[in-house]
């Protein structure tokens, strides 16, 4: 009980009691708690000890008024913590320029995952890092981003042989477009409900009638199309951890390129940008790369924790 | 100050000093002249969760925490319920089916605008207050829809459609056709996109870090070139080309921030602009509206949206005078009697500190011992199985006004069934809503709280923030005629449990707020297609996009809160949303609905054709549409 009452009176007439008046302020022994002014006042003030109404002769000016705890009461960041980040310049993510990739067949460091992580790179400006003083009943992320992609849909290798012997289709070996991944890491985890795939823009259409034009091998072909523009779009993700304890708590859109694929045996047929203005001209084949471009516009990172409130504290009290 | 200790403790036989005396008794009055600080309070104070053992807890002011300011414009795309439906065409321009507002066409002047700028009846997505210094965590969300042209195309009552025609250009059509089918930006042509942009204005400025775009227009404008224009020389146009902004025809888009703001009155907005495109048609160069004779006209319009920004104060202005008991100092001389000792000093203090005032307590005297978290709820569901969806589309319509909800497997009614049943949303994830706050009662389900008509009674005001992403991996028309014809739409769901017998109320079905919708169109209808050859078979590529899904609900006055017109929100704290029909289920005597669950909810329109030519739904329409990973989150937060 935080209320003050049974306090000594001091009566007149009678000698004043000394042991009785040091009870009134600061007594500490057990039962006399509610009759010491100090002890009350040294963190023993409770809810019973502020007032709910307001006193004679004013109007209590309703729930928004003076007689509830405001805001201008409570500490600032106590309740709230945030942080946000980002980046406003544009940015590209080339798939070739994830260089790290096997050796041979077999990934150079020993574990798959480490691997797989090394690959996943934070995208500046869509990080947040916040530093939680106290544990947090809640935090909730947020990033979000523009982006465009140039990725192409796999190419398909002629086999040389086959079209030699004038295969009306010939059998082809696909090479698929690079995979190109978006996933979050939450304190250096990754978070697979966050993980989205990126689409495929750059569209072939189909290949016909091998000419053979100065010892090389050309094709006719047919349209290309390209969906970049229309694929442009504006992501925002989100994740919420619960029960947070207190410390650095760190949030990261990162993006895994699959290193370019590279065609070295020179069955994949390509041409120049500027021959591709001229209606009908020929492919040749040349060795060819298959790379991933993901172009970043503006984007952000934001961060805002909720705490935990009232859990009980261990508060000195004389 | 904080802690007070004794200077001595009286002796019998000491000399009663009047300084000692002070001392005795100052201090504690001192303490009460705003000085009361975070050690003086017992931990919890504020705090319910110990209201039973303590008695209630200390009111909080409504924004001592945080205060949620929110405005939603629900605009209805008028899907068509049936093909019967006679509102079937897109409420676009004001003259549809929107609920509460008109769609908002961004002005195509290439200014920032505020949505909903010119709406009469206060739809703006604008709010606006007062704070201290703070800080606001905003968070928007907006559906997208490009229309091809400001007028109907065809001369027909029923040659409105505004299909796109196999052959890349747009032509008439001879009945309604479904809003997929009227949407902008010819795939055949490539890489049109609508190039529009959205943003958060705080006080007049765009916080950069909110545009949906890139900064420079030009950036990435690759030298790969596709070879063969096709249908249109945009193809000629290479990567990277018009990818500065928000293309897709049909999209929702949220967005957020957290911004720094000082003492005063604030405005937040939501706002949309359009960029300079190279084409100032719709769907294609050189498509002509065929009644009209002239390029078309793109229109880009925003229909549901919704504007949420919390106010978190950090160093509020507020100060008062702190109501202190006049106690006199003891002087030399001074006699030592009941009324000098106790009843003008010792029961003055007494009776002050059982009758503290919150301006007794110092600026910043509480920490979050002495606090209830801001959040009294929050969970989180995820699920990383794919699931593909197949429409047998019983439509989703304004209907829902008049028929909120309805027992699964009755009728035709939208809504009718979601968990089990084949008919138009499915639920996709679910984020049991029960509740682990640390209260007496084990297992309470998210409750409504009901009305607060007592504000002295402060403890349940709360406003729910529901998120959720998906991944898309394809929408497939599951034909090759249709392109971009088939929208997936995603929304939420919410059952109810008796809070009584904690039994599910209409067991089954979900109230669906049509303001959660949002609606994608399938943007990677690949036509460069061949029979054979090299690249064959590549015609369908998945499609592979994040879709966002915001709601916000006031869960403190769901029952009288005016949710339209220029009064919405009165009765509530902050205006909720949709209409009275469009309201959950409550108990006639007011008894507090509570929330068992929350849906996340995915559908899919149909590609229409069979349909309109079939003169009703068939039921059997192939489009699909497949979701990868999946994440949602349901916030419960005090104000």
């Amino acid at each position: 009980m935080a209320e003050i009452f049974g306090l000594y009176d001091y009566p007149d007439g009678e000698k004043l009691d000394p042991l009785e008046h040091s009870k009134n302020l600061f007594s500490t022994e057990a039962d006399p708690i509610t009759r010491s002014i100090f002890r009350t006042a040294n963190g023993g003030i409770t809810r019973q000890n502020i007032s709910r109404s307001a006193p004679d002769g004013v109007t209590d000016p309703g729930p928004s008024g003076r007689y509830h705890v405001g805001a201008q009461h409570i500490q600032p960041r106590e309740t709230h913590v945030t942080g946000q980040e980002h980046g406003i310049e544009p940015l590209d993510f080339v798939s070739d320029a994830f260089g790290d990739t096997v050796s041979g067949s077999t990934p150079k460091a020993g574990s798959l995952l480490i691997d797989q992580s090394k690959w996943y790179v934070p995208v500046p400006g869509c990080s947040v890092r916040v530093f939680l003083p106290k544990p947090c009943a809640a935090v909730m992320f947020s990033w979000s981003f523009h982006y465009s992609v140039g990725r192409p849909w796999g190419m398909k290798k002629i086999v040389l042989d086959d079209l030699q012997a004038s295969h009306s289709e010939p059998d082809v070996v696909r090479a698929d477009s690079p995979s190109m991944y978006h996933m979050a890491y939450y304190n250096g985890e990754p978070q697979s409900r966050t993980k989205r795939t990126f689409p495929i823009t750059v569209h072939q259409r189909y290949m016909s009638g091998a000419i053979v034009e100065d010892l090389v091998t050309k094709f006719d072909h047919k349209s290309s199309y390209i969906s970049e523009a229309r694929n442009a779009r504006q992501w925002d993700f989100h994740l919420m951890k619960t029960n947070v304890p207190a410390g650095w708590h760190e949030l990261s859109a990162r993006i895994y390129l699959e290193p370019h694929a590279h065609l070295r045996d020179e069955q994949v047929y390509s041409k120049t940008a500027r021959e591709g203005l001229k209606e009908n001209s020929k492919y040749v084949k040349t060795p060819s790369w298959l790379r991933n471009r993901l172009s970043f516009g503006i984007r952000n990172a934001r961060a805002i924790g909720f705490s935990t409130g009232g859990a009980p504290i261990v508060q000195l009290i004389t | 100050m904080s802690y007070i200790f004794p200077k001595r403790v009286l002796g019998s036989q000491d000399v009663l000093d009047p300084e000692d005396m002070n001392a005795d008794i100052m201090p504690a009055v001192e303490l009460l002249g705003g000085n009361l600080n975070e050690h003086n309070i017992r931990a919890g104070v504020c705090n319910e969760v110990y209201a039973s053992a303590e008695g209630a807890a200390t009111p909080l002011a409504p924004g001592a925490l945080q205060t949620p300011y929110y405005v939603a414009r629900q605009v209805n795309p008028s899907l068509p319920n049936r093909a019967s439906d006679a509102h079937a065409r897109p409420a676009y321009m004001g003259g549809g089916r929107g609920h509460y507002a008109a769609p908002y066409p961004i002005p195509m002047d290439n200014q920032w605008h505020q949505i909903g700028e010119d709406d009469v009846n206060g739809n703006q997505m604008l709010v606006t207050f007062n704070t201290g210094t703070g800080k606001l965590w905003i968070n928007a969300i907006l559906q997208f829809f490009w229309l091809p042209d400001i007028e109907p195309i065809g001369t027909l009552a029923r040659e409105v459609g505004w299909l796109t025609g196999t052959d890349g250009y747009i032509e008439a059509r001879e009945t309604d056709g479904w809003i997929g089918e009227r949407l902008g930006g010819n795939p055949w042509a490539g890489g049109w996109a609508a190039s529009v942009r959205f943003a958060i204005r705080v006080d007049g400025r765009v916080i950069q870090e909110t545009i949906t775009g890139r900064t420079d227009k030009s950036h990435r404008e690759s030298s790969f070139v596709p070879d063969h224009a096709l249908f249109s020389e945009r193809c000629f146009q290479g990567q990277g080309v018009e990818s500065h902004s928000i293309s897709p025809a049909a999209i929702a888009v949220r967005l957020g921030c957290i911004v720094d703001v000082g003492p005063g009155a604030h405005k937040v907005e939501l706002v949309a602009r359009t960029v300079h495109r190279d084409s100032k048609g719709s769907g294609g160069d050189a498509i002509v509206h065929p009644g009209l004779g002239r390029l078309l006209e793109p229109v880009f319009s925003v229909y549901n949206s919704q504007l949420l920004a919390v106010d978190i104060p950090e160093e509020p202005t507020t100060v008062a005078d702190p109501p202190v008991p006049k106690v006199k100092s003891f002087k030399t001389e001074d006699d030592l009697s009941n009324q000098s000792m106790y009843t003008d000093r010792v029961e003055k203090i007494k009776d002050a500190y059982n009758d503290i005032s919150v301006d007794n307590l110092s600026r910043g005297a509480l920490n979050r011992a002495h606090l209830p978290s801001p959040v009294r709820f929050a969970r989180s569901s995820y699920n990383n199985d794919d699931v593909t969806l197949t429409n047998e589309w019983m439509g989703f319509s304004n209907r829902v006004t008049t028929h909120p909800y309805k027992m699964p497997g009755v009728g035709l009614l939208p809504w009718s069934t979601t968990l089990t049943g084949a008919d138009s949303f499915k639920s996709i994830l679910n984020c049991p809503c029960y509740n682990y706050d640390p209260v007496p009662t084990p297992h309470t389900y998210l409750g409504a709280f009901g009305t607060q008509s007592d504000a002295s009674v402060h403890a349940g005001k709360c406003f729910l923030v529901v998120m959720a992403d998906i991944e898309v991996i394809e929408i497939d028309h599951g034909n090759t005629d249709n392109l971009n014809d088939v929208l997936a739409c995603f929304g939420f769901g919410f059952n109810f449990v008796d809070p009584v017998s904690r039994e599910p109320i209409e067991a089954g079905a979900l109230w669906v707020p049509e303001i959660s919708w949002s609606l994608y169109n399938n943007t990677n209808y690949n036509p460069a297609m061949g029979t054979a050859g090299l690249y064959s078979s590549n015609q369908s590529v998945p499609d592979r996009f994040n879709a966002s899904v915001m709601l916000v609900l006031d869960m403190t006055d769901r029952r009288s809160g005016i949710t339209m017109g220029p009064g919405r929100g009165d009765g509530g704290t902050f205006g909720s949303f949709g209409g009275l029909a469009t309201r959950p289920p409550e108990n006639n005597d007011g008894t507090p609905i509570e929330i068992g669950n929350i849906h996340l909810l995915g559908a899919l329109t149909p590609r229409g054709v069979d349909a309109y030519t079939a003169g009703e739904i068939s039921g059997t329409e192939s489009a699909t549409v497949k979701i990868g990973n999946r994440n949602m989150s349901v916030m419960l937060l005090r104000f």
